[in-house]
């Protein structure tokens, strides 16, 4: 069953498709690298231009880190990806390492080893709506259950389309779109932008409270009734005078009046507004 | 003298007034008949008129019967002299600090005949500033 290019190269990535299965799809230029070098003189241009070589050296490393702790989730890897895939959901695993929000990080052997792997722990209400929302809206073909270590939830991906939702795509309200990685382009800042957004907003919950009197507002220590936002702002027809009250400086001489019509235009004005 | 010079009695007189004056200066004087700073500055504004009646028209407005300019023109002074030309408001440098009125009355016809003609000449060419011929900062007053 030959699978789709995008699932591929994810299941390369991860270590769980030998590499020259994966790099079937691609041309033959990808199997001369794999192979034994037969074309000598093509070295040169394999080894700067191809892109699947950062690929295979992540796909060593990973096989130095991932040998000794045997996947969890996908317990064997079978011929039948679509099989592992549609046993439960998938989770690409990262470390927790702290660095991962700075985009120009690269997680090594060191973060493993010393911040350990993500753990997966879903919220019980979580769960409970997620099962209670497939029973009503199952997945279509083609859709793969995916946990997302940031959220703690689990999202929907579309192994032909690669388009991802939050919900299950028969649920009336799902929203299927390309994948923020795909959107912005590195994943990286995303999550940044969201750790510095999100995460101190939890963290001090008195931003949140805008009801509170500032203390420095004249209103809290006088008679003065409380202001809103547009308060003191400059207002039409409002002005002492007709002259530009803008003009500053030297300009500050050199404001002339508006014609009497105008004047009279504007006063209508005013009147029909009130 | 304030009988013999046209008032006028509302804002649309006024705009209308200035509107309809295609190649004149309008002098206009906001402020009160009673005023006794008004019946001096009516008084040469009478002199002048005819004189001036080539280049220059002059109507009288009673700040109270016609409060609609009040306002956006910071009409305060018992007696304010302005200029319009095409229906644009001409600003004269008196050396006074305001350059948009005449906010005192003047006794001098041929002093108020030269500022009305430098209005004149100066608006034509298109100005909106013009400079008094003579200076009316406080050292010459008093």
């Amino acid at each position: 069953m030959p699978l789709p290019p995008a699932l591929l190269a994810r299941l390369a990535k991860r270590g769980l498709v030998e590499e020259e299965k994966a790099n079937k799809p691609d041309s033959s230029s990808g199997g001369a690298k794999t192979g034994a070098p037969e074309e000598v003189e093509e070295v040169f241009a394999e080894d700067y231009d191809d892109p699947s070589k950062p690929d295979q050296e992540e796909h060593v490393d990973a096989d130095v880190v991932e040998r000794q702790p045997p996947p969890q989730v996908v317990p064997v890897l079978t011929p039948e990806v679509r099989d592992i895939v549609g046993d439960g959901p998938v989770f690409y695993e990262t470390t927790a390492c702290p660095n991962r929000i700075n985009p120009y990080h690269e997680c090594v052997l060191y973060c493993k080893k010393r911040y350990g792997m993500r753990e997966w722990d879903p919220d019980d209400d979580m769960t409970k709506k997620r099962d209670r929302m497939l029973r009503r809206y199952p997945l279509p073909e083609g859709w793969v259950e995916v946990g997302d270590y940031d959220s703690g939830r689990y999202y929907y991906w579309n192994v032909h389309t690669d388009e991802v939702s939050w919900l299950s795509p028969t649920h009336p309200k799902a929203a299927m779109t390309k994948s923020a990685e795909q959107l912005v382009g590195d994943p990286t800042p995303v999550w940044c932008i969201f750790c510095i957004l999100i995460l101190p907003l939890s963290l001090f919950p008195t931003l949140g409270k805008k009801d509170e009197l500032d203390p420095m507002d004249p209103a809290a220590y006088s008679d003065i009734p409380r202001g809103g936002w547009s308060e003191g702002l400059d207002q039409r027809g409002k002005a002492k005078t007709g002259v530009d009250v803008t003009a500053s400086g030297p300009l500050f001489q050199q404001r002339p009046y508006p014609s009497p019509g105008a004047i009279l235009r504007a006063n209508q004005g005013l009147k029909k507004k009130k | 003298m304030s009988y013999m010079l046209q008032h006028l009695h509302n804002g649309w007189q006024v705009d209308q007034a200035i509107l309809s004056e295609e190649d004149r200066v309008v002098v206009i004087r906001f402020g009160h008949d009673w005023d006794p700073t008004c019946m001096v500055m009516d008084e040469t504004l009478y002199k002048c008129a005819d004189k001036m009646k080539n280049f220059a028209v002059v109507y009288l407005v009673d700040i109270t019967e016609v409060p609609d300019f009040n306002k956006m023109y910071e009409l305060y002074d018992p007696c304010t002299c302005m200029f319009f030309y095409r229906n644009k408001h001409i600003m004269i440098d008196l050396g006074t600090g305001n350059n948009n009125k005449i906010n005192w009355s003047m006794e001098d016809m041929q002093e108020f005949i030269d500022i009305v003609e430098t209005v004149y000449r100066g608006a034509r060419k298109g100005r909106g500033l013009v400079v008094s011929p003579k200076d009316y900062s406080t050292k010459y007053r008093y």
